[in-house]
Formats: structure tokens, sequence, C-alpha cells
């Protein structure tokens, strides 16, 4: 018999309670640690700044706000290495590293996207373990390589394994598998190739999925610090991770100057973070953890 | 000329065979609507068809070529998708354009061509929206389009009526009609919807687990379905087929809760296993006692125009159509009468439709004679 | 109809898609196959010989040499130790404090939660070198404003980075400070993603606060949280190389090398290769085999809420 769990009488009955409102209380201590959270992110980076403009006699004041300022600090940062050109190092090195692996990521991620072939899966999970290599496992062949080419000390060398991220083409592998087939087909029906379907029907479709990755490539190249750490000679020839780096490892503490050439080396990352917080935060958080 | 052969095509995904041999001649300008079932390789026909799979063995031929390893876009078929895969980042304009530009038509000859066809379908007022701008049905005019400009050999149309609502569905449905009245171009148009498939079929292809069933017109098809599974498929509500046996002198014999009873006499060899379809609507239902075979009635739908009733004839149900009315008949004795001339034969056991004609039976035969089935 | 015949056109074969997506794949694999394989194969090669990097001066092969050696090590085991130390202790501050967070926070009106977002997720686009800058005028035992507020209200000023028990923990702290803000946000995404239905489903059968958060929240979030912990144990120790290299060198007395760290010293301070690659071949293994149980672990104890 199927009768009937549902007509049954209810176990007990329950005093009535009233809608428990939002407790105020609730949300004012929630406030109050998202603030003590949001002071200890961000303290440190005003610090930096605040420290950067003091003047050299004022610089162990503990005032919140710097008394009095001055660029000294920064002069004196500019004189000590060649920040300008670091830089300049530095953005070519990221632009150039973003574009390769956005390039090689799209055409990767359309073959993965576009076609089932012999060893597909085995060919996915290879570009995939290489995101799990540790970059200290591989840095002493890698090392030796450019070493060969004559290349060490030189911005031509901190691109060069830079080209291709397993990241990209795995992220750009997932956009375009989850773009509609049917898209592709009518476009192979109204005569489109590959190539043009690549870059006139995929390409501007995952404008977004791009430029998030773009953002996240650039901001992770530019902090990047480990392999220009072991191909430096010379200034010239490093990014500015590697100047704040010198700095530190001179006689004594600089401080002072070392804020400036922090602040410096933040400046184009933060500058972009206050212009597309929204993007630069949701690029992060789909696949920036590494 | 741009006749459509298939002949023996057959396709399997990974050694599973999906279509198991598929032969169809679509003669130039007929519009061929093939039905069925889900899962039935429609699709997979059709894609077939425009180049999209790859053919497994058989041929397909357009006019004279064998089209086996041709280019899709160079098959002369344009296709509309069931969800119109549309260019997302495309103006209506630039969607319908596409195939032009790619074949590098100068830009005037391009633009008259889209305000021609935008102009057929109504589009002009939308050319420059983009299809996230657009409502179901005009997305299914700009998948129109961008299939028309190319004056395709063949038209392809995979249910492309089946995202609308009804409403919209019927228009298009009369929408695609006219217009093919007008380009007479070869067109072949899936769907699982028989209604879409009656409607607008000079020739309905009936398709069931990969083979095809029945090629005929709609109304070949509905009069006389091929096989067993046609009989079920095509109509609404369905058929109702049941088990019967053949007695002595071509005696049609079912069972009925009093015992075998005859509802004809056919020429067939006594013994052969047979499967009995009549349509709701052949059915004749009656409240006065002993005029044909005891029944209760279970539950009548409503739909307006007409009454079924779903009756219970001993451990099987039946359903039959009914004037409107309302009688209250829910949980009433009826008794049914199967006219002999509105019976289908099948055999039981191919399926396959037997086509001989069912007298009216001579007398009742003795409930101690019923066969075992 | 205003549509001309159009001319016969040329019928293309299809081309042969057995090479085209090879094409496509081959920058992609190539450079692979350059940085990262054909480096690994070579790693592996190196790990049985003795070589000092030095064009012109030899290889000699050691066979197992190498390995006998390292795990001879005391700093070997050291920094193996210290490894486990850096995932322990990053790890409540890049779950248990956020997840804590964002379940606490998780009815903030959209707004402020917007802002706070901003704020938090700072740390996570400034540079290592920068934050390790940052963080090493923070806590100079001198001057650094750190340790003049610490004197301030009566305390002793802390040598955070040149006493040995305290070393490591300053570094974690770094570390954890870098990821705390971003994993909330990762965490309040997850939180924030629950459907409201289910929620309201759970207040209908009579669910407390609490019981929602045990019953309902956490095990949704749960999947996230593990993806988190994973992140942790496989790279956690990584996230901190840099923070060791600026800060204190390994030091002092190697209390605050890691395996990466150390790795980077056999190659690079003191040039044995040989070393170097039989390190790195170990960590390789290691980590891959962690890397694998825990991603089997991922699959068992994930599920999705669709
Ligand atoms: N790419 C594919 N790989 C494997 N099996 C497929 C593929 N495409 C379709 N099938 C199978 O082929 C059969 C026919 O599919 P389809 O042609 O889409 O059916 P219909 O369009 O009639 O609903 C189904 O059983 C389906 O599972
Ligand atoms: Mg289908």
């Amino acid at each position: 018999m199927t009768t009937d769990v549902l007509r049954a009488p209810r176990p007990m009955a329950r005093p009535l309670r009233r809608i428990s409102d939002k407790s105020g209380l609730d949300t004012a201590a929630g406030h109050v640690l998202m603030v003590l959270l949001s002071i200890l992110c961000l303290f440190p980076v005003y610090w930096m700044l605040a420290s950067s403009l003091r003047p050299a006699n004022a610089m162990f004041e503990t005032s919140l706000w710097p008394t009095s300022m001055s660029l000294d600090n920064y002069r004196q940062a500019l004189e000590a290495i060649p920040i300008g050109r670091m830089l300049v190092n530095t953005l070519v090195f990221s632009v150039v590293s973003t574009a390769f692996q956005l390039l090689t990521g799209l055409l990767a991620a359309f073959a993965f996207a576009r076609w089932t072939f012999a060893l597909d899966k085995l060919v996915y999970s290879a570009v995939a373990l290489t995101w799990l290599v540790p970059f200290q496992v591989v840095m002493i062949p890698n090392y030796l390589l450019i070493a060969q080419m004559g290349l060490l000390d030189s911005i031509v060398a901190l691109i060069l394994p830079n080209l291709v991220s397993a990241l990209a083409i795995l992220l750009l592998a997932q956009a375009m598998r989850s773009f509609p087939r049917e898209v592709i087909e009518a476009a192979r029906m109204d005569g489109a190739r590959n190539w043009r379907i690549l870059w006139e029907v995929m390409v501007p479709n995952l404008r977004g999925t791009i430029a998030s990755l773009a953002i996240l490539i650039f901001i992770s190249t530019w902090n990047e610090y480990f392999w220009p750490l072991l191909l430096s000679r010379t200034a010239e020839n490093s990014v500015i991770q590697i100047g704040i780096q010198m700095f530190m490892t001179a006689e004594g503490n600089q401080w002072g100057p070392l804020m400036a050439a922090s602040t410096l080396a933040s400046l184009p990352v933060l500058v972009i973070y206050v212009v597309l917080q929204r993007q630069v935060v949701q690029s992060f958080m789909k696949s920036g953890i590494r | 000329m741009a006749d459509l052969t298939l002949s023996n095509l057959k396709k399997s995904y990974d050694g599973k065979p999906v279509l198991h041999g598929v032969d169809i001649t679509i003669p130039d300008g007929h519009f061929v609507v093939i039905v069925g079932p889900s899962g039935c390789g429609k699709s997979t026909l059709l894609r077939m068809i425009a180049g999209l799979e790859e053919v497994t063995s058989g041929t397909i031929s357009i006019g004279e070529t064998v089209m086996n390893d041709i280019e899709p876009a160079d098959r002369g078929c344009a296709m509309v998708f069931q969800n119109y895969a549309l260019y997302p980042h495309m103006t209506v304009r630039q969607n319908i354009a596409y195939p032009l530009r790619i074949a590098k038509l100068p830009r005037a000859e391009r633009d008259s061509k889209v305000e021609a066809v935008a102009k057929i379908l109504n589009l002009t007022e939308y050319l420059d929206r983009r299809p996230a701008q657009l409502s179901g049905g005009q997305r299914q005019r700009v998948a129109m389009g961008r299939a028309m400009v190319r004056e395709p050999d063949v038209f392809l149309f995979d249910e492309p009526l089946s995202n609308l609502d009804a409403l919209l569905r019927v228009q298009m449905r009369i929408e695609i009609k006219k217009l093919h009245r007008r380009l007479k171009a070869t067109s072949v148009f899936v769907t699982h919807d028989q209604v879409e498939a009656m409607t607008l079929a000079d020739t309905l292809i009936v398709m069931n687990a990969g083979r095809v069933e029945q090629i005929g017109s709609p109304a070949e098809v509905y009069r006389k379905p091929a096989s067993v599974f046609v009989a079920g498929f095509m109509g609404a509500p369905a058929m109702n087929l049941f088990p019967a046996a053949i007695g002595a002198g071509g005696a049609l014999v079912i069972d009925a809760p009093t015992g075998g009873v005859g509802i004809g006499r056919t020429s067939l060899a006594e013994g052969t296993p047979v499967t009995v379809g009549v349509r709701p609507e052949n059915l004749l239902l009656s409240e006065t006692a002993g005029a044909g075979l005891p029944a209760t009635v279970d539950f009548v739908e409503e739909l307006g125009g007409s009454r079924v009733a779903y009756c219970t004839l001993g451990d099987r149900e039946i359903a039959a159509t009914l004037p409107p009315g309302d009688q209250q008949l829910e949980g009433r004795p009826v008794w049914l009468t199967l006219p002999p001339e509105a019976l289908h034969l099948y055999d039981r056991i191919t399926g396959q439709r037997i086509d001989v004609p069912v007298h009216a039976a001579r007398s009742s035969i003795p409930s101690a004679f019923a066969p075992s089935m | 109809m205003a549509l001309a015949a159009q001319a016969p056109t040329r019928r293309r074969r299809m081309t042969q898609s057995r090479w085209a997506p090879w094409l496509y794949l081959s920058p992609a694999l190539i450079l692979l196959v350059v940085w990262i394989y054909w480096p690994l194969v070579d790693a592996l090669r190196l790990s049985f010989y003795q070589w000092n990097m030095l064009p012109n001066s030899p290889q000699i092969y050691v066979g197992w040499n190498n390995y006998t050696r390292i795990f001879a090590l005391p700093k070997f085991w050291q920094s193996l130790r210290n490894t486990g130390i850096y995932i322990f202790g990053i790890l409540p501050l890049a779950v248990l404090i956020p997840l804590a967070i964002a379940i606490y926070t998780h009815d903030l009106p959209e707004r402020s939660r917007n802002i706070y977002r901003a704020i938090i997720f700072v740390p996570m686009i400034i540079a290592p070198v920068v934050a390790a800058a940052v963080w090493r005028w923070l806590l100079d035992p001198g001057y650094g404003l750190v340790n003049q507020m610490l004197q301030g209200i009566g305390f002793k000023p802390v040598k955070f980075l040149s006493d040995p028990n305290t070393a490591i923990w300053t570094v974690i702290l770094i570390t954890g400070w870098k990821l705390i803000g971003f994993s909330t946000l990762i965490l309040s995404a997850a939180n924030a993603n629950i459907n409201p239905s289910l929620v309201e489903a759970a207040r209908m059968d009579g669910a407390s606060k609490w019981e929602i958060i045990r019953d309902i929240r956490l095990p949704l979030l749960s999947s996230t949280a593990l993806f988190l912990v994973v992140m942790t144990i496989l790279l956690g120790a990584q996230w901190s190389f840099t923070y060791i290299n600026v800060l204190t060198g390994g030091g002092p007395l190697g209390s605050t090398s890691n395996i990466y760290y150390l790795l980077w010293d056999f190659g690079f301070s003191t040039m044995s290769v040989g070393w170097g690659s039989a390190a790195a071949v170990i960590l390789f293994l290691g980590f891959g085999a962690v890397a694998f149980v825990l991603f089997r672990l991922i699959d068992r104890y994930t599920f999705h809420d669709n």
C-alpha cells in the first residue's frame, strides 16, 4: 500500500517564530571584519607610497600622513639604477610575452576545439601537465639552453620560454569548446576555411576571454622575478623587479629610494587595476591562482 | 538540375552504426520532409548531405556530381540550423552578407542581394541589429536569409522551428512553404513534429532507428502506413494497435474479455500472426449494449473540436475520437465497433504492412475457439 | 525574384583535415617541448653527472652519487621539513580564515561588498619583490613601523627576519598576506553562487542560521575550499620563493629554506648542476605523486551543485 506519508499527521507542532530580521549587529560585525581585512591588505601599499614621498630627514617618522613631501627619493632611485630603461625592458618583456602566449594559445586551442584527431586527448593532457611542472625543475636546462644560444643577459632570453603557456591554451580551448558548434558549421557552409573561422568567427566572439587572459598574463609577466633573476647580469638588460632587488642587497638599506623604485614598479599594474578593476579581479579569479 | 540522390548511405560513430543504408532520390524542386523520433538519425543524415559529417559508406550526389568528399561550401547546399547559428558579433546585414563576402563578391552586388533577401523576409528594418537584439522568429528569418542569399541548389533545414513558440511556429511554417513555392529550390526539412511534416511535405520520409520506414505523399503515409512503426508514429492520437490472429477461413480474431472475437475476414492463411491497427477516428463508440465489443471509458480528453475517449478493453487501452458534446462518459460501459474497411494489418514478425482487404465477419466465433496469443 | 543565377562554382575537395590540427598545434607544442619536456629529460640526464656549468669543464658521470649525497645532506631534510611548515602555515591564511570571512560577510550589501572586493584584491597584483621590499621596510628591527609601534606600547623590538625562530613565520605571514584577500574573494563568489532557493528551502524546513551554514553552505563550499587547499599544498612553498630569496636568503641558519629555494641554491649559488638536477628530479617526482593523489581526492570528494 502506498498510503500516504504525505497525509500522515505532522510529527510535532513547532512554536511559531517571527521572521527574524537581518540582525543589524551581524551586519555591523561583518563590516568591522571587512574593514580590518581591507586595512591589512591596503596599508602596506599605502605605506610604500607614503614613505617614497617623505624627505630623507623624515624617513623614520611614523605619522600616517607625510608631514612634508619631496621627490628626492625618486631622484636618488633614478640616479642609482637605470629605472627608465628597466621599465621599458619590463614593458617589452610583458607585452611580447602576452602577445605570443595569446597567439600560440589561440592556434593550439583552435586545434583542440575544432577537430577530433588521433591522440588529441593525450596531447591535451600533455599540455595541461606542463601547467604543473614547477619552473625550478626545468630552470637549469633552460638556463643552459639560453647560454648555448649566447643569449644570457638579454631581453630575448627572458621572453623565449614565455612564448607559450599551458594556461592560455587550456583557458582558450575551454572557451572555444563552449562556443556553439553550429555557428562554426554555419561558417563552413558559408565557405569559410579554418583560418578564417578562427579569426573572423571565433576570435571576435572570445574578446572577453582574450582580454581577461591578456590582463592576467601581462600582470604575471610584469611581476615575474625568478627567471630574470637567473639571467640578469647587468641592470641595463634587466627588468624592474631585479632593480628593486638590487637596492636591497646593497650595503645598508636605502629605504627611501627603495620605496620609490617599488612604487614606480607597481604603478603600471596599479593603474591598470584602477581602470579595469572588475576585469582584473575576474580574470584572476577565473584562473590566476598560479 | 539538382536531383539529390542518396544511395546505400551508411554512417557509424566509432563502429556503432547510426544509419543503416539509406536510399532516397529527391527530384529537383521538391520539398521533402524527413520525420522520425529523436535519435533516429535525421540530423546525421542531413549533416552528411551538407558535408558536415563524413560518409561511412554509400554515395551522396547532387545532379551528376558525387559529393562525398566535396567541401560543404561547394556542394550548393545551404543549411538552417535549429538554434539559428547566427554569428553573434555580426549585424543582420553582415550575417546575411558573410557567404557573399567569402565568395569575394563586389560590395555593390553584395549589398543589393542582401537588400533583396531582407525585403522578401521583412527584415529590412532590422538590418543593423545584432542577433541578440532580435526575437526568435526574426533570428529564424535571418538564418533563412543567410541561406537564401547564396542561392543554393538545395536547402537543408534541421528542425528550424522547434525553438519557436507554438503560434510563431505555425506562421513560419506557412512562410517557409510560400517561400518554397517562390524559389522552387530542392528542400530537405528535418523535424520530429508530425504536424509540421504533414503540412510542409511534398514527399514525406519516415525514419526510425537509422532506417527509412516509408516514403510517400503525406496522404499516402497517413492512409497506408507501411509499417507498424509508421502507423503508430503518424497521427494524433496515435493509431490503436493490438495483436490478432488469423483463424479458420481467414477470420481475423482478437481476444476480448468475453473471449476471442472475430472482427473481419481476410484471405490470409490460418495461424498468421498479425497486428491490427485502427485509427481512433475510425472507431465507432456506442452506448447501446451489444453493439460491438464491450469496453469501459476510463478517461475523456477534451480537445474542443472533438474529444478522445480512452477506453479499457480487457487489459488493453483503446482510444476513440468522439464528436464534440458534453455527455458524461467517464466510467461508463460502451461498445466499440471496428469497421473492417478501416483496419490496417501488419505482419507481427516483420512489422510490415499486409495489403489485403478485410471484409465483414460472417459470424462471431465461439469463445471456446479463442486462439492463444 | 531579384537574385540572378550564380555562375557554376568550382568544387574543392575536402582538405585533408588529418594534418590541419597539428599545423595549428605546432607552435605551442614545439615551444613546450623545447622549454619544458626536453628540459625535464635533460634534468634527468644531468642528475647523473658532476658538472660546474662552465662550458669547457668536463661533465663527469657519477651514477647515483648526486642522489645519495643529497639524501645524506641535513640541509635537504631541513628544507623538506620547512616545506611542510610553509604549506601548513599558509593553509589557515589561504583557506580557513578566508572561508570564515566569506561565510560571515555574505549578507553585506552589494555596494560595500564591491568596495571591499576592490581593496582586498590589491595584494594579489602587487609584485612579490615589491611586497618583499615593503614588508622588509615595515618589519625593519630599527626603524620599521611595526617595531616602532611595538616599542611604543612597551615591547622589545622583534627581529622578524633575522631570528631563526621567527623568520619562517614572517615569510609565511607575508605569503599569506598576498593570498588572503584573493582566497576570500574566491570563496565569497562561491558562497554567493549558492542557489538561494536552497537556503530558502532549508529555512522553510526550519533550519536555524547555524544549521544553514553547517548543512548547506559549508558542504556546497567544500569543493572550492578543497581546490584552494590543493593549490596551497601544491604551490604554497613555490609562492614563498621570492620572499625567501629577497628577505632571508634561506637563512638564518637555513631556517627559512624550502625545497624550491634549496634547488635554486644548488643550481645557481654553488653552480653544481648535478646536485641541482638531482634535486629537481626528486622534487618533480615528489610533486607529481602529491599532485596525483590530490587530484584523485578532488575527483572523489567534489560534487557539483547544478
Ligand atoms: N558525434 C556523434 N558521436 C556519436 N554518436 C552520435 C554523434 N552524433 C549523433 N550520434 C548518435 O547518432 C544517433 C542519431 O543522432 P541524430 O542524427 O542527432 O538524431 P536526430 O536528429 O534524429 O534526433 C543518436 O543515437 C546519437 O546518439
Ligand atoms: Mg536532430
